[in-house]
């Protein structure tokens, strides 16, 4: 038995534009997630590694005051 | 005019089609990680993640189905969950060979230039559930993120690209650290929902480039020595 691998054409590769655009997701949208992305990359000055920082979400709690959330929400389990 | 509209359009779908990977896995809350890792991975090499999470359920679905197989020149097909399901009645789930099985007639039928591949959680566990592709060796991930990152370097041959496991992992972390503000803002409680799925396309092709162009120009920067 063997191994049958996907070969590629060297074609260029999609840019975030273009998978945008293929997989239906707005402009707006496409530079909020891009924006998103660059505040969670950081480059480490001394070692020259990426560090990744966990994106902050800012709630509304029920006294009026912001907290802010690191967790995901509770999640369900779905079947198809 | 319109001749000229409609090749450009034409050459747009082609060029679409070329980097756009069909993914065919389970939906379910134990595969979350190995979702984010498969888009995380795709996304390394420069492609588009495509998975029927885009199809909305209805009348015209299997046609749907179809038309996005037909709309990716590769494809990656998940056959590891062989176990029956928990809910009543308990059955297997058929989708992942269905949609393998639709995805090689199109192949045989219409698109030859289409490559697709298999992967596995059990090493041989495939020529027992789907011996008819006796003579294909399944990719075998072992149900781990790094064990997917592995395979995918090994099914992608040929690519200009070539990340290594190192750079999937940041994308894929990067993924992590986006879902639950990707989750709220789409008021879904699991990546397995369209607007998710998509969305998550976006940042992980967006990370990818990001640290393609950092690794760029890390590599061209003048040596200050």
């Amino acid at each position: 038995m063997a191994h049958h691998p996907i070969r590629v054409d060297n074609s260029e590769p999609a840019t975030v534009r273009d998978t945008a655009k293929t997989l239906g997701v707005s402009k707006k949208r496409t530079d909020e997630l891009i924006r998103a992305v660059r505040r969670t990359l950081h480059r480490d000055r001394k070692t020259g590694n990426f560090v990744i920082r966990p994106a902050k979400t800012t709630v509304r709690t029920r006294n009026g005051n912001s907290k802010v959330e690191k967790t995901s929400p509770a999640r369900r389990r779905i079947s198809r | 005019m319109a001749t000229r509209k409609s090749k450009k359009h034409l050459r747009r779908a082609a060029e679409s089609r070329d980097r756009s990977v069909f993914l065919n896995i389970p939906y379910d809350a134990a595969f979350e990680n190995l979702l984010l890792a498969y888009v995380a991975g795709i996304s390394a090499f420069g492609f588009t993640p495509r998975a029927t999470l885009e199809v909305p359920f209805g009348q015209r679905r299997l046609d749907r189905i179809l038309d996005l197989i037909s709309q990716c020149k590769y494809s990656i097909h998940d056959l590891s969950r062989v176990q029956l399901d928990r809910t009543a009645p308990r059955t297997p789930r058929f989708n992942m060979p269905f949609e393998l099985g639709l995805t090689i007639a199109l192949e045989r039928a219409a698109f030859p230039d289409h490559s697709w591949v298999v992967c596995e959680t059990v090493r041989r566990r495939l020529n027992k559930s789907l011996s008819d592709l006796d003579g294909t060796d399944a990719y075998v991930h072992g149900g781990t993120i790094a064990g997917v990152f592995r395979e995918l370097g090994n099914a992608f041959v040929g690519t200009a690209r070539q990340p290594g496991v190192r750079e999937m992992s940041q994308i894929y972390r990067v993924l992590r650290a986006q879902l639950a503000s990707v989750l709220r803002n789409a008021g879904a409680r699991d990546p397995f929902n369209a607007r998710v799925f998509k969305e998550l396309g976006v940042v992980a092709r967006s990370a990818a480039d990001e640290l393609m162009l950092a690794s760029k120009n890390s590599n061209t920067e003048p040596d200050r020595n």
